[in-house]
């Protein structure tokens, strides 16, 4: 025998409101998607800025060495642009290593929210006794809070550290699609770029006539 | 509302594909930390060899060295035009002095009679025997010194 789960008039309403939760989620990633391919063309767009000399110089002639022209240039390019972010990274890692190596502190951990942490700064909730199913419906409880947000000495490594990847890390991402997106775009230009078409082609006004 | 459910349904698609969008990027990501140490190696090689790390790289300087030339030349071929439309100019001019005969001329711009509404003149109060030419004037001018001396 099937047991159907009965559902109250509060769990319908939650359900809708979870629905439209997941629409609005999925509208405004839909929305971030739109935003990150507009960045990718205006990025891209530098590529042609790259190659576009050497073609006009008729330089390069050939798709191969024009695309293994374009990935050369695209390295240049990435690392005059990613320099900065990396050495924020590399910085913070080598604060937190040198801080482990002078405290003899393997085990720090930059997520603690009592004392070593950058959670140390927020409010933190026990979330585990947040949703609950049962045969008897869904129970919904505000979670419990577990630490309010304090400042602590020993935790002066995370303060740090955690925005410096954050920000660096950031960066360097924004750069690597920035990297993809040039490259997605020299493997286009050096495909099309010496490849004749028809579109504006006029024929002559009178035939040639043949000798 | 086409374009709402449009950007709807793109982002299932994305939340649908973001695993495999995240690991294209964490594999690229690992790549170019690969190239940056790579470029920065030999950055380092290259400066201590006296070389410019980051300096153009050969086909750009050699685009740079055809585009400048093409650009140098281009005005001396429009100077080269002026001076021949110059030289035509001077030669027909030239032709035409040997040849004895007339430039030629443009044809005279016809100015059409002004019509107003001012009055005209009225040249009826005028002697008819005023003198027309010189000679006349003179001859006039004489009669009437030889009246006054009488």
């Amino acid at each position: 025998m099937i047991s159907l789960i009965k559902l109250t008039e509060n769990d319908k309403r939650l359900i809708i409101v979870l629905l439209l939760v997941l629409i609005l989620l999925f509208v405004i990633v839909g929305y971030i998607g739109l935003l990150v391919r507009k960045i990718m063309k205006f990025q891209a767009s530098k590529a042609d800025d790259m190659l576009h000399d050497v073609v006009e110089a008729g330089v390069i002639t050939e798709e191969s060495k024009l695309l293994r022209f374009g990935i050369r240039k695209n390295w240049r390019v990435f690392f005059k642009s990613a320099w900065v972010p990396f050495l924020i990274m590399l910085g913070a890692v080598t604060l937190l290593l040198l801080y482990c190596l002078f405290s003899k502190n393997w085990s720090y951990n930059i997520w603690d929210y009592e004392k070593q942490g950058f959670n140390t700064l927020f409010y933190i909730y026990d979330w585990n006794v947040f949703f609950s199913a049962s045969p008897e419906g869904f129970t919904i409880t505000w979670p419990k809070l577990i630490s309010s947000p304090h400042l602590s000495g020993e935790a002066w490594v995370s303060y740090i550290f955690v925005p410096a990847m954050t920000i660096g890390g950031t960066w360097f991402v924004v750069d690597v699609q920035a990297y993809i997106a040039r490259a997605f775009r020299i493997y286009k230009l050096s495909h099309t770029a010496f490849r004749k078409t028809m579109e504006n082609v006029t024929p002559p006004s009178q035939p040639i006539k043949p000798e | 509302m086409l374009g709402f459910l449009k950007v709807f349904l793109q982002g299932i698609l994305y939340v649908v594909l973001l695993p495999l969008i995240v690991a294209i990027v964490a594999i690229y990501a690992v790549y170019c930390v690969i190239v940056f140490i790579y470029i920065a190696i030999r950055s380092i090689i290259v400066f201590f060899m006296g070389g410019t790390p980051l300096g153009d790289l050969p086909e750009d300087v050699e685009a740079k060295r055809i585009l400048l030339e093409r650009a140098q030349v281009n005005p001396a071929d429009s100077a080269q035009m002026l001076a021949d439309a110059i030289t035509r100019s001077q030669a027909q001019f030239a032709q035409s002095f040997v040849n004895q005969q007339p430039l030629p001329q443009p044809e005279p711009e016809v100015i059409p009679e002004e019509t107003s509404d001012l009055e005209q003149p009225d040249f009826s109060s005028l002697d008819e025997d005023a003198p027309e030419t010189i000679d006349e004037y003179e001859e006039k001018l004489e009669e009437n010194n030889d009246d006054q001396s009488y």
